[in-house]
């Protein structure tokens, strides 16, 4: 395995067990969530 | 250098790649232990016993002066504590990266710490050791 191919594959395995800068952001508040 | 002390050691780790958080000025002792599973394919009429290598196992193990500071090695490990964190390490962190001095990167998991370690008058001190999370990166090009 490449050196590239080893980055990519360690980036890929974080989003895979919920641990990424790469994860979708949280849902924003709304004016309706906070009332 | 071709043979020589080792006080140059480079040590950075992060929560995002690059790792970007260098505690080299931090580093009292510094152990990289490049592993690889040793996997048995004898079969018969083989004389002896052969074997070829798995998976890598790495890790790394680290004696780093517990400064309490932001963005030194209290907090910074607190924050990455049960997480897989980006590290960067080298053998002379002062030099560009070469075949003698190469650059290692991956993630550790940062299983354990020791915040609070130290008898009385002691210098705190936290003495860890890391398991590499999948296979090391080296590379011989760019600084550190």
């Amino acid at each position: 395995m490449s050196d590239i191919d080893n980055d990519k594959a360690n980036a890929e395995w974080l989003v895979k067990i919920g641990q990424s800068a790469t994860a979708p952001a949280p849902k924003p508040v709304t004016k309706k969530d906070e009332e | 250098m071709a043979q020589g002390i080792v006080n140059k050691v480079g040590f950075k780790v992060g929560a995002s790649d690059p790792a970007s958080i260098d505690l080299s000025a931090y580093v009292t002792s510094f152990t990289l232990t490049r592993s690889a599973d040793q996997i048995e394919t004898t079969a018969m009429n083989d004389t002896g016993h052969r074997y070829v290598t798995g998976l890598e196992n790495n890790s790394i193990t680290v004696e780093l002066i517990n400064d309490d500071a932001a963005s030194a090695v209290l907090q910074t490990m607190n924050t990455l504590f049960k997480s897989n964190a980006y590290f960067k390490c080298a053998l002379n962190s002062s030099v560009a990266g070469s075949a003698a001095n190469p650059f290692y990167s991956g993630l550790i998991l940062v299983d354990s710490i020791t915040p609070i370690n130290g008898a009385v008058a002691d210098l705190g001190v936290q003495s860890l050791t890391f398991q590499v999370s999948g296979a090391i990166t080296v590379t011989s090009t760019g600084t550190f």
